[in-house]
């Protein structure tokens, strides 16, 4: 996974849902925890990785990089 | 967030990143009474290139260290005389005002220790008097911005791409967009809209085939072009697309390095630049640069390597700052995957995919001094404008953007919106989540930007791009059999039209320049030569009535 959230530090604050500019979060209509929806959108800027008030996301670059 | 849709309008902005805070501050700033608002694609916060900062500005003009008349003079250069000299004079005289005011918000610049600012010069410009001076920035640019607007009370549509803008009679009248969160369709009334929506960031597929692995921020689609070409505005350079020099894979900045002293060499370990360079290092070479990169590879002494082994401990130092903290802070973990240090390895690079910019390039919406667009109340800034004048041209033109439409709008009635023109839009965006089946944007625009790659990119020539024509319309046709799974998908349909209305935009552009220029911009193998007698000319695209880009070639005033 390009995109990696603990679910044990994610407290479904939806910031990162509210602000990566490619749109690739949504909070988990069951789980109400963040999941990378459209993880094959992202840009790997790293915005949300920055952003978690609890350091839940981790942010790897594509595996089809070589 | 989502608000209810305001009243009226005075300046509606597409898009919330550098530009549009500018432009919706300035607004605000000229008369605290008008209603502005942002609409942007994704956050104002994060939304934009600069997502995570930017480490440097690179154009900027500050009383006894640089002249705006340098500037104006390095950039018509850069651009080989193809560029409005106003709108960079423009830049220049306003940029100093921009530095202030980022300085005031808490975004810092270096200073010596007399006070004053400490400024450097880009790798172009070393070995050049008319030197374009850069200086460091340092700070979450975004983020303070994003405080800025909220300060001010500007109204904010987040989450929101812009999908058309409206005119009528040859006047703006509002916007029409989707919120990707409610499924809302939006029509806004505007008394003055502005283009602040980016770049065209997905043109070129890179080699890499991944959709997103590009330079560029992947939110800034092409919708600034395509939206002004749709609403009838005119768009200049379109032929000149662009390529950057980058790290390899990561597609991150690559000049950088060079600016603090690495050198190039080929995968034989000879430091083929001198090779091509012609004289001095001057602005223009960054062509020469590119060609000689392209070059490389092309006759099989690749891979070419950045060799940061000649770097002193003091520019690691600074590079690692900007490389790893600011812009994408993850190019630290694609050196430390590879197990790459910078000041000890040869690092590959190459160009990136094909671009379309009028910040870091010279193509885009035709604005004058005044970020007017031939359409009455509707202005561009930014990446959308031709502007050749990075991010600086971005934060100034924004800033002159606000202040001219917010003037225009006193004096304005609120507009309407054409019943029938809101509801064809509206149909246009929903169609694609109606359907039952159909092809995935996400497939159409792959195979839109391999046609770019094939046919549309350089090498150009009459023959390839009638080809380009030829597969562009067919893919055209895929438009109506889209089929989007989400919301998130609806964005994508939108936006893979817009790739396609900048692919027949530059074809356009390019058959009728029948001469060779910029380097590996423009290379015209039919007419190999730069012909400044016939073609020190703007070409100029505008949708004609039946969609179709209609062309004209315009004299440069004052070039």
């Amino acid at each position: 996974m390009q995109i990696q959230i603990d679910p044990k530090k994610c407290n479904g604050c939806g910031l990162c849902a509210d602000i990566c500019p490619i749109d690739v979060f949504r909070l988990n209509d069951e789980t109400k925890l963040a999941e990378a929806r459209y993880e094959t959108d992202c840009w790997y800027c790293g915005a949300c990785e920055g952003d978690c008030p609890t350091q839940a996301i981790s942010v790897r670059l594509p595996y089809l990089l070589p | 967030m989502v608000e209810s849709l305001p009243k009226t309008v005075d300046v509606a902005i597409i898009g919330g990143g550098a530009a549009g805070c500018l432009a919706a501050i300035a607004a605000k700033e000229a008369n605290p009474a008008a209603e502005v608002v942002i609409v942007e694609k994704a956050s104002i916060r994060r939304g934009g290139s600069i997502a995570c900062g930017m480490d440097a500005i690179n154009v900027v003009v500050i009383p006894g260290i640089s002249k705006v008349d340098d500037l104006v003079r390095a950039q018509m250069s850069a651009a080989q005389g193809i560029l409005d000299p106003a709108v960079v004079r423009a830049v220049g005289e306003e940029s100093f005002r921009v530095l202030q005011d980022l300085e005031s918000w808490g975004v810092k610049f270096p200073r010596d220790p007399n006070g004053q600012y400490e400024t450097f010069k880009q790798w172009s410009a070393r070995d050049s008097a008319a030197a374009v001076t850069s200086i460091s920035m340092e700070g979450d640019v975004k983020v303070i911005l994003d405080g800025e607007v909220r300060k001010r009370g500007i109204r904010r549509m987040e989450h929101a791409p812009v999908t058309a803008i409206h005119a009528a009679g040859g006047r703006v009248t509002g916007l029409s967009g989707l919120n990707i969160r409610s499924g809302e369709f939006f029509t806004l009334p505007a008394k003055t809209v502005i283009i602040a929506a980016g770049s065209g960031a997905r043109f070129g597929l890179p080699e890499t085939g991944v959709l997103h692995a590009i330079f560029d921020c992947p939110a800034c689609a092409g919708d600034s072009y395509s939206l002004a070409f749709r609403a009838g505005a005119e768009l200049v350079n379109m032929e000149c697309v662009k390529h950057y020099f980058t790290v390899r894979y990561f597609n991150g900045p690559g000049l950088a390095p060079l600016s603090h002293g690495s050198r190039l060499v080929n995968a034989l370990g000879q430091a083929f630049l001198e090779k091509s360079a012609s004289g001095d290092l001057e602005l223009q070479n960054y062509m020469d640069l590119f060609s000689a990169v392209q070059r490389e590879y092309k006759e099989g002494r690749g891979p070419v390597y950045i060799d940061t082994r000649p770097l002193s401990p003091k520019m690691v130092k600074e590079l690692e700052r900007c490389f790893f903290t600011t812009e994408r802070p993850t190019f630290k973990k694609f050196f430390e995957e590879r197990g790459l240090k910078i000041g000890r390895d040869l690092i590959e690079g190459n160009l990136s995919e094909a671009v379309l910019c009028g910040g870091h390039g010279i193509n885009g919406i035709k604005i004058n001094a005044r970020a007017e667009t031939n359409v009455k109340g509707l202005y561009a800034t930014g990446d959308g404008a031709a502007n050749a004048t990075s991010l600086m041209g971005a934060f100034a033109l924004g800033r002159i953007a606000g202040r001219e439409a917010v003037s225009l709008a006193k004096s304005s009635a609120l507009p309407e919106v054409g019943a029938g023109e809101a509801e064809a839009e509206k149909r246009r965006v929903w169609e694609p989540l109606q359907r039952p089946e159909g092809i995935p944007p996400v497939l159409l625009e792959r195979k839109v930007r391999q046609a770019v790659n094939l046919y549309v990119d350089n090498p150009k020539s009459e023959p390839k791009l009638l080809a380009a024509q030829h597969h562009l319309s067919k893919l055209r046709n895929d438009v109506s059999r889209l089929k989007a799974a989400d919301l998130h998908d609806a964005m994508k349909a939108v936006e893979v039209q817009a790739i396609l209305d900048c692919a027949d935009m530059v074809t356009a552009a390019s058959l009728v320049r029948k001469e060779s220029r910029w380097g590996i911009y423009h290379y015209r193998v039919d007419f190999p030569k730069r012909d400044d007698e016939n073609w020190k000319k703007f070409v100029v695209v505008k949708r004609e009535p039946s969609g179709r880009p209609a062309t004209s070639v315009e004299p440069i005033s004052g070039g």
